[in-house]
C-alpha cells in the first residue's frame, strides 16, 4: 500500500514551494496541473490560519500546559514509527519498534548518524491547527514546522488505509512528513544557491524524497 | 541592526559603547584563541558535526557567489580559499606523520583502499605498496594514546623527522591517504595515473564530504581542489587541480581530482629519479 500520493511543502506565507506527485497514476483527476496545486496550497493556509482561529481556547490552553491534556484528536507528543511499519498499521502502537533499522541499511542519511534520522517520539508543533482532512476521495495531513513552514500528504482514500485509527493514520504520516523536513535540512537549506522561501527545484532533495517515500 | 541589539545586553555604566560591544564575545575569544595555540599538534580525534561544516561551507559558498562576476571568477576564487589550507596541511601533516603513535593511527585507516575498488583498464593503479609513504618511518608498536602526556613531551616522541616526499608516487599517496584521512575521516577512494599523459594522476572520491549537499555541476569542489593544489604546490610539485564527475557503480555524485603537474615536476623527476 502507497502511503502518500502527493508530497507539498508551504512556506509560511502560503506559498507552494515544492511539490511531488509520487505515483504518477491518474487516481486523482482533480488536482492535476501546477496552477491548482498552487490555490489548493494557498487554500489550505488560509484554512490552517482560520481553524486555528476557531480552536477553543480550553483546548489551546491545555496544549501549551501539560501533554496529558488534549482535544480528541490533538495529540501533543508524536510516537516514533519506523518506516516500512505500515502494514501492521491497524495493530497500534505497542509494536512499532518491529521495522527499526530498515532506512539506515542501504540509505545515507546525509548528516544524520544513527540508523534513522531520528529514534524516538517527538512533540508536534501544531497548535490549534488542522492535522488531518478527510473528503470522500482523499486524506490530508499536515505536519507543522516550527519555522511555519508546512508539510502536506495528500493521500487516497482507500479501504485498507481506513482500517488504522485515526489517530495511528495521523502519526503515520507525522512521521514520514517529519523524515521529509529532515531531508530538506539537509538538501535545501545547505545548498548555497537556494533562495528562501522561493520553489524548490533540487534534483538531490528530489531523489531522496523519491528513496524515502519508496520505503513507506 | 547589529548595533541595538548588544545595548540592550550592555552596562549602562560603562564608559565606551565600542569597547563593550566587543567585549561580549571576548570571554568565548580568549579560550578559542588560547585554545588553538596550546593545544598539541599531536593527532587527537576530532569530529565536527557535518550539519555545521556545511552550512559554512554553504555560506562561504555563496558569498564568493555573489561576489563573482563569472563562473571562473567564482571557482577560481573558491580555489584559492582552499589553497590556503592546503599549504597548511603540509605542515601540520608532515609533523604528525613524524610522531610514532600519530603515524600508527593514521596509517591504519587507509592502506586497504586501493586493492579493492574496481579499475578501469585503460589506466594503470599506482600500486598500493607506496602507501607505506606516511607510515615509513620507525612507529612504535604500542597504540595507546600518548597525548595524556602533553605536549612538552611531544619532541621528545619524534626519532627522526619524516622526510620530506621527493617523489610524484610518494606525494600522491601521502595526499590520497593521510591528506584525506585528515579531511574527511577516509582515505580517497582511488588514486589512478592517466595512461594518456605522463603528468596526469586522478584522486577519486565516491562521496564528496563538502558538496554533498549541493546538487548541480562541480563547481563548488574546486574548494578541495584547491587544498589538492596548495598542499602539492607547497610541497614543490606546482600543478593544476580540476573536478570530474564521472558516475560509476551506484556513486552518482563520485567525483575525479584530476591534477596536472606542470612540466618542470617531471623534468625533475626524470633527472633525480631516472625515467619515471
Amino acid at each position: 500500500m502507497k502511503l502518500a500520493q502527493a508530497l507539498l511543502i508551504i512556506n509560511k506565507s502560503g506559498g507552494l514551494i515544492y511539490k511531488k506527485d509520487l505515483n504518477g497514476a491518474n487516481n486523482n483527476p482533480g488536482s492535476k496541473n501546477g496552477n491548482e496545486y498552487l490555490i489548493f496550497a494557498s487554500t489550505l493556509h488560509s484554512v490552517f490560519a482560520i481553524v486555528s482561529q476557531l480552536t477553543p481556547k480550553s483546548i489551546q490552553l491545555g496544549e501549551s500546559g501539560n501533554s496529558d491534556v488534549h482535544g480528541d484528536d490533538i495529540i501533543e507528543h508524536v510516537p516514533y514509527i519506523p518506516p516500512g511499519s505500515n502494514d501492521e498499521l491497524g495493530s497500534g502502537n505497542s509494536n512499532n519498534n518491529n521495522g527499526k533499522g530498515t532506512l539506515g541499511n542501504n540509505n545515507n542519511l546525509g548528516s544524520y548518524h544513527g540508523t534513522d534520522f531520528f529514534s524516538s517520539g517527538f512533540r508536534s508543533w501544531s497548535r490549534g491547527g488542522v492535522r488531518q482532512i478527510e473528503t470522500d476521495a482523499l486524506e490530508i495531513y499536515v505536519y507543522q514546522t516550527l519555522t511555519g513552514a508546512r508539510f502536506v500528504l495528500v493521500n487516497t482514500r482507500s479501504p485498507a488505509a481506513q482500517s488504522a485509527h485515526v489517530i495511528t493514520r495521523i502519526h503515520t504520516a507525522d512521521n514520514l512528513l517529519r523524515r521529509v523536513h529532515c531531508l530538506y535540512g539537509d538538501y535545501v537549506m545547505k545548498d548555497p544557491f537556494y533562495a528562501l522561501e522561493m520553489p524548490i527545484k533540487n534534483s538531490l532533495f528530489d531523489a531522496a524524497v523519491t528513496t524515502l517515500v519508496a520505503q513507506y | 541592526m547589529s548595533q541595538p541589539e548588544p545595548q540592550k545586553i550592555i552596562d549602562p555604566s560603562s564608559s565606551s559603547h565600542k569597547k563593550t560591544v566587543k567585549k561580549l564575545p571576548t570571554p568565548l575569544n580568549t579560550n578559542a584563541s588560547s585554545c588553538i595555540y596550546t593545544q598539541s599538534l599531536a593527532f587527537t580525534k576530532n569530529k565536527v558535526s557535518l550539519s555545521a561544516m556545511a552550512f559554512l561551507f554553504q555560506e562561504m559558498v555563496s558569498t564568493i557567489y555573489k561576489n563573482s562576476k563569472t563562473m571562473a571568477e567564482f571557482e577560481a576564487k573558491l580555489n584559492k580559499h582552499g589553497f590556503g589550507i592546503g599549504v597548511r596541511l603540509l605542515e601540520l601533516l608532515n609533523f604528525r606523520a613524524s610522531l610514532p603513535v600519530t603515524t600508527n593511527s593514521r596509517s591504519s585507516i587507509f592502506p586497504s583502499s586501493s586493492s579493492t575498488s574496481a579499475q578501469n583498464p585503460s589506466n594503470s593503479t599506482v600500486s598500493a605498496s607506496g602507501s607505506g609513504a606516511a607510515g615509513g618511518n620507525s612507529g612504535s608498536g604500542s597504540t595507546t594514546d600518548r597525548h595524556s602526556n602533553g605536549p612538552e613531551s611531544l619532541t621528545s616522541l619524534i626519532n627522526t623527522m619524516k622526510r620530506r616526499d621527493l617523489k610524484i608516487l610518494d606525494i600522491l599517496q601521502f595526499v590520497h591517504g593521510t591528506v584525506w584521512a585528515y579531511l574527511f575521516d577516509h582515505p580517497s577512494d582511488d588514486l589512478v595515473k592517466s595512461s594518456e599523459r605522463s603528468n596526469e594522476y586522478m584522486i577519486v572520491d565516491n562521496m564528496p564530504v563538502f558538496t554533498q549537499f549541493i546538487p548541480g555541476g562541480v563547481s563548488c569542489d574546486f574548494y578541495v581542489c584547491g587544498i589538492v593544489q596548495g598542499f602539492l604546490t607547497n610541497a614543490g610539485f606546482p600543478c593544476r587541480v580540476t573536478p570530474h564527475r564521472m558516475p560509476q557503480d551506484g556513486f552518482d555524485r563520485r567525483i575525479v581530482y584530476l591534477v596536472q603537474f606542470d612540466k618542470q615536476v617531471l623534468e625533475r623527476e626524470g633527472l633525480r629519479f631516472g625515467s619515471n
